[in-house]
């Protein structure tokens, strides 16, 4: 019976300790005067360095307080179901693909920001500024080096190529329904081939061996042959920025990264992620100013080793192993934000017809 | 007939069973007497083949069957808790062993109906036996172990739970029908009258092994240790040293008392004995042989006879009487000599 | 004193008894609060973009063809789950052989590994380049792997065996060990072989808990997500796996909203079915344990398959998985055919360095004492909350037909459904999403309270009534009644749902996924940021804390099976 009572009281004495946790960590030094709090809403992928957050905080005499939200299709719904009473004052991370979804249910303010002037116009997608956009990677096809250069093989050049008869079986692709890797390369393809010609394209790609998977995680890591997962494709499509990371991130120091992307013409699809200000917001003058932070100087510098994606801000300097190890498509794929909203399930039903069924 | 022979098992590493040996004919129902906890149910498990003895035998018409699997046995068995089947219903349990032998609906039905009219069930076989009193289940686990005509039925303390005048009833009612089957039967119970109105043989057992079996007259007059005396409600012992022989004289606290019986092996003048003194033997009196004076403690009535408890010095003993007695009353007894009997000392 | 094992109608107490009523208070509250509530307020806002929308896409041959596997798998998945988990339960519940308590624990480990661990780990052991492939293509000097295996329907049964074993393990075989087996013994006498008394006495008599254990262990799969997903690949979508991808890709709420109706109805449906069919409950009797050392060669023989048939299915994925956590499995770039292995420790220091100092980093430590402290407190409030509605169920009354399939509701709603319905609801004091600190573990308690609820049910219902009256009349109090009485007498059955609750928060990503706060990360949490990005470190480090994770639920598990064992003993 004792320790009946001593285990209830403990687990009592958890449940109290638990509830009287401190719901936002501290992460700047404490100041005399009481610091404002701005609320950024993003998604899992999202990180940065606690030096750059810190720098924004005693600049501005602030705390920031990051909200997490799985990945950018739940960050958008969290978003637009709380819109009557947002959750928090700067949403980052919707990308072109949910561009238009966002714009049209309207969450965000508009700032024209000072720091547009020196993001090139290719990025500025909302005309309204809206969404400002922060940074953008590549979707690209990864390759597996040492199987090529074993099997003596040549790189495809082109998205065409890939339903070749020589490159059966060793492609590996993510489901656009619920991936976005997936979404973007079938963007790509649909930039490539159009409207009218992608979906032959696909057909000839099934017929070709491709092996179709649900996310990113199952694809590069079970089946790409150059990860740590040994599987039996040496082609994924993955971010342009995996082989860097492949080499920052490898277990043993390495001096060559083991994998590179393909980057013919409309092969790598092109994601730009914005950012903005959630209407509703009642810290308007701090947002901006973490909006202009984020498009400054240390916070796009900080995000290819933090995020593995790209600053827009091309003041930006890009780490050694990016430039290394990295290839930035010359002519990469895009298409326009609204043609995406409006056809997208269209597309993917498409696809799925033809690839799957 | 069955025979076991010296069957020894301990249990949690101290011995329960050390060595016992017995018979049982056919017709015969023989009572193991013992307090609870004995082993007698572990006994019972032997020989129905649920438990394996440590060593020893179970013969049956001279073959030994101990390694015959339970259910090859063909013996019967009814639980303590009856262990009735709570899925089924009376008809399924008590056809149960029948459905076991392979025997045909037709034929287990019939059988089943004639058992059910042999223990007053008739009628109950649609019931749910979880709606049935503690009686009927009593018969309906009774029906069970008898339908299929097993070749001997095993008991263990089926009684336990009824009421006095439902236990009379079937008690009278499982004699009967032992009777009229002639199967053979083991009936196990720690109630000294339930063993006697229903065994031909009983058999007493003290801390694992036999210490008297006989009929029941014959145990209950001639009981071999006080232990036995004790155990069949004889509280009437005095412990006493043997004065002389011929006739034995033997000293006690409540004098020196004439003994015409003796269960001792050797008698000498000298050693060290407990007097049993059977209620039938004392008598009051006011002269005779073996007169005991003392006073009368307590008075009890039990309808046809009063309980006297007379009490002489350190030791009480209790009578049956017709006469009026008052509490507190000075009397003498007498106490037949033919009826006292010598018993092996006590170990207090 | 001679207690009666057969079913008895609760005899009405005396009246300061706890009614129904109060039972039913605070778990119906709970429900109301934190399931209906969301629930209510995500249908209302998707019904009335459905009324003035329309639902997009809406296919009723492709949603039935969807509704029609996802039946299909599960049903599989639990009839797989049976064939292996009832030998298994048998064996635990009748014999005793070295290493079963290792053994049971370890059983009960898969349990908590959040999907993609499994995957990751599955293709360890049977992956193209996986231990056993390795070892075959080296044994038969094959080319190419001679198993392809994931991707397919049989990964995701394979998967699910995997997952939900233990739970058929625990029940049937607690169960099993409290079967009266004076009744087996009777029917035996009788003239039952073993076989036929076990299929006339034993299995009828399990039968109530083998259903419900299976019930549990379908709608663990029929609202399986990660497993679907991950292992199915595109061609197998099941309505949890549709609702996801409408909700999150397609932002198709109204259309998630559509298929999360279907699939609460069917879940509905189900439970009622199952609460008609599984009145009776498994009666069950305190005896001592008849474990016993297999005998006779038949039962060695039988113990040994059983015993290496799950530590093929249930330890060896494990193992594969922990052993890629120290080991560095790599080719020397270039040298594709030779694989050279070496031992690290590497990815567990690495765990423990902020190497990005990154403002997310998760230290190993924090992730471990979150992903218990919210265990715990799941423990606390589902097992309390759980006892109380199965007690509150045993009562006689027709209400109880009702509210025992609403009850389990929260089994079968989707997690995308209710994390969304959170958002709805949960946005200002006085229970914020972002400052309240216990909705996590409550979102967790939804989940597990049905389960315990589930095993509570029978156990109290054995409890004989005679008992508690006897105590009355020696004068203890309604409550006292049901601390000395009734408590002692369930303790196991307490000590199966707080490991389960324990064990199912462990594990939980799909709710968690949207409710952490970033400073309060779950080990799960943790594992799959590694698993986000590529690089041979973030791999290992992902598997180094998947490791960890096992370890910290192995420990949970021997610690409630202590604290088990030890108030019976005292009893």
């Amino acid at each position: 019976m004792k320790r009946n009572v001593l285990l209830v009281s403990f687990l009592l004495g958890v449940l109290l300790l638990a509830a009287c946790k401190p719901a936002v960590k501290p992460s700047g030094n404490g100041d005399a005067a009481e610091p404002q709090v701005l609320t950024v809403m993003t998604h899992d992928s999202f990180s940065v360095s606690e030096s750059v957050i810190s720098e924004f905080e005693t600049q501005n005499n602030a705390k920031v307080s990051f909200v997490q939200s799985g990945d950018a299709g739940q960050l958008l719904n969290r978003a637009i179901l709380s819109k009557d009473a947002p959750m928090a004052d700067v949403l980052y991370g919707v990308d072109n693909a949910f561009l238009s979804r966002a714009l049209a249910e309207d969450i965000f303010l508009s700032y024209d920001s000072p720091m547009l002037e020196q993001i090139p116009a290719e990025f500025k997608l909302d005309s309204r500024n809206r969404a400002l956009p922060v940074d953008y990677g590549d979707i690209c096809i990864n390759y597996d080096k040492a199987f090529f250069a074993e099997k003596d093989l040549v790189v495809p050049q082109s998205l065409g190529d890939l339903a070749k008869p020589e490159y059966a079986g060793l492609l590996v692709v993510e489901n656009p329904t619920t991936s976005s890797p997936g979404m973007g390369f079938l963007l790509a393809t649909i930039a490539e081939f159009g409207e009218d010609g992608y979906l032959e394209f696909w057909a000839d790609l099934r017929a070709n061996g491709v092996v179709v998977v649900n996310d990113w995680e199952t694809a590069y890591y079970t089946n790409f042959s150059a990860s740590s997962g040994r599987g039996s494709q040496p082609m994924v499509v993955s971010y342009g920025s995996s082989p860097p990371a492949e080499v920052i991130y490898a277990s043993e120091p390495l001096d060559d990264a083991p994998t590179a992307s393909l980057t013919g013409k409309n092969m790598c699809y092109r994601q730009v992620e914005f950012a903005g200000i959630l209407q509703g917001t009642q810290n308007r003058a701090l947002a901006e100013k973490f909006i202009d932070f984020m498009l400054g100087k240390s916070f796009q510098e900080d995000m290819p080793l933090q995020m593995f994606v790209y600053p827009v801000n091309p003041e930006a300097v890009l780490p050694d192993e990016f430039v290394k190890y990295a290839q930035q498509p010359a002519e990469p794929a895009s298409l326009d934000p609204d043609l995406i909203a409006a056809n997208r399930e269209k597309w993917i039903q498409a696809w799925d017809e033809t690839v799957l069924r | 007939m069955l025979e076991v022979k010296n069957i020894t098992k301990s249990y949690e590493g101290k011995p329960l069973l050390k060595g016992l040996s017995f018979t049982v004919e056919k017709g015969q129902t023989v009572c193991l007497l013992g307090a609870s906890g004995s082993g007698k149910s572990t006994l019972l498990r032997i020989i129905a083949g649920i438990e394996t003895q440590e060593s020893g035998s179970v013969l049956w018409d001279g073959k030994d069957i101990s390694q015959v699997p339970v259910h090859e046995r063909g013996f019967g068995l009814m639980f303590q808790d009856y262990a009735l089947f709570p899925h089924r219903n009376v008809f399924d349990n008590v056809a149960f062993g029948l459905k076991m032998k392979g025997i045909s609906h037709e034929d287990a039905r019939r059988r089943v109906n004639e058992v059910l009219e042999m223990v007053s069930m008739a009628g109950f076989s649609r019931r749910k036996v979880t709606d049935l009193s503690g009686g009927e289940q009593q018969r309906v686990a009774l029906a069970r172990a008898l339908a299929p005509n097993p070749k001997l039925l095993m008991f263990d303390e089926p009684l336990g739970a009824l009421d006095r005048t439902l236990r009379e009833q079937v008690l009278h009612d499982l004699r009967d029908l032992l009777h009229a089957t002639h199967i053979p039967a083991i009936y196990v119970t720690h109630d000294q009258e339930e063993a006697f109105s229903i065994g031909h043989k009983v058999i007493l057992t003290n801390e694992g092994v036999i210490v008297q079996q006989g009929k029941p007259e014959e145990v209950y007059k001639q009981p071999a240790t006080a232990w036995v005396a004790r155990f069949l409600g004889q509280d009437n012992l005095v412990p006493g040293m043997v004065k002389v022989l011929k006739p034995v004289i033997v000293s006690t606290p409540l004098g020196d008392l004439q003994v015409g019986r003796s269960c001792c092996d050797e008698l000498h003048p000298g050693c060290e004995v407990t007097l049993l003194i059977p209620p039938s033997s004392i008598q009051p009196a006011v002269e005779g042989i073996n007169v005991v004076p003392g006073r009368v403690e307590d008075v009890i009535f039990k309808g046809q006879v009063n309980q006297v408890v007379f009490r002489s010095g350190d030791f009480s003993l209790q009578f049956a009487s017709t006469s009026a007695f008052t509490e507190g009353e000075t009397i003498q007894i007498s106490l037949d000599p033919r009826e006292l009997l010598c018993l092996e000392k006590e170990s207090m | 004193m001679r207690q009666s094992y057969v079913d008895q109608e609760p005899v009405k107490l005396p009246a300061k008894l706890p009614s129904s009523l109060w039972l039913w208070l605070l778990p119906a509250v709970f429900l109301l609060v934190f399931f209906f509530q969301p629930l209510a307020a995500i249908f209302g806002r998707v019904g009335n973009q459905t009324i003035v929308e329309g639902i997009r896409g809406f296919n009723i041959a492709r949603i039935g063809q969807t509704l029609g596997f996802t039946f299909y798998q599960a049903l599989l998945s639990m009839l797989l789950t049976l064939v292996l988990g009832l030998p298994a339960a048998y064996v635990f519940a009748r014999f005793d052989f070295p290493g079963k308590k290792l053994l049971r624990t370890l059983t009960t480990i898969p349990f908590i590994l959040p999907t993609v661990v499994v995957a990751a780990s599955i293709n360890t052991l049977i992956g193209p380049n996986g231990w056993l492939n390795m070892l075959l293509m080296r044994l038969f000097s094959l080319d190419t792997a001679p198993i392809q295996f994931i991707n397919s329907l049989g990964a995701i049964l394979v998967a699910h065996v995997f997952y939900n074993l233990s739970v058929v393990i625990r029940l049937v075989g607690t169960a099993w060990v409290q079967l009266d087996n004076r009744l087996v013994q009777a029917a035996r006498v009788l003239g039952a072989s073993s076989r036929k008394a076990f299929l006339e006495i034993s299995l009828p008599l399990l039968a109530p808990v083998i259903l419900s254990a299976s019930m549990l262990v379908f709608m663990f799969d029929f609202t399986s997500f990660g497993v679907v997903l991950l292992l199915g690949g595109p061609q197998n979508a099941t309505l949890e796996v549709e609702i996801y991808s409408q909700a999150m890709y397609f932002l198709n709420l109204p259309m998630a909203g559509a298929l999360s109706v279907i699939q609460l109805a069917v879940t509905f449906l189900i439970m009622l079915v199952y609460t008609r069919l599984g009145k009776k409950s498994t009666s069950t009797r305190p005896q001592a344990d008849t474990l016993r050392r297999p005998a006779s060669k038949q039962a060695k023989a039988f113990v040994a398959v059983i015993v290496i048939a799950l530590v093929v299915a249930q330890v060896l994925p494990l193992v594969s998985l922990a052993s890629r956590s120290f080991t560095r499995l790599e080719a020397a770039r270039g040298e594709r055919g030779e694989v050279q292995t070496g031992l690290t420790l590497d990815y567990y220091r690495q765990l423990f360095v902020n190497q990005r100092q990154s403002i997310f980093y998760v230290p190993p430590a924090t992730a471990i004492r979150n992903s218990v402290y919210y265990g715990l407190i799941t423990v606390l409030i589902a097992t309390s909350l759980g006892t109380l509605a199965a007690f509150a169920l045993n009562k006689p009354g027709k209400a109880n037909r009702w509210m025992d399939p609403v009850m389990m509701l929260p089994m079968g709603t989707s997690a995308v459904t209710l994390g969304l319905g959170f958002i709805l609801v949960f946005n200002k004091p006085p229970i914020d999403m972002r400052t309240f600190p216990i909705l996590l573990p409550i979102a967790h308690s939804l989940v597990a309270m049905p389960f315990v609820i589930r095993t509570m049910k029978p156990a109290i219902a054995s409890i004989p009534a005679n008992i508690r009256q006897a105590a009355a009349v020696l004068g203890a109090s309604p409550l006292r009644v049901w601390r000395e009485v009734d408590l002692p007498l369930i303790s196991r059955a307490v000590a199966v749902s707080a490991l389960f609750s324990f064990t199912i928060s462990l594990g939980e990503f799909g709710a968690t996924s949207f409710l952490t706060r970033p400073e309060m990360p779950t080990i799960p949490v943790a594992i799959y940021r590694y698993l986000s990005q590529p690089g041979a470190a973030n791999y290992g480090q992902a598997m180094a804390m998947a490791t960890i994770l096992m370890l910290v639920c192995a420990l949970a598990v021997l610690l409630i099976e202590w604290l088990d064992s030890s108030a019976l003993l005292r009893n």
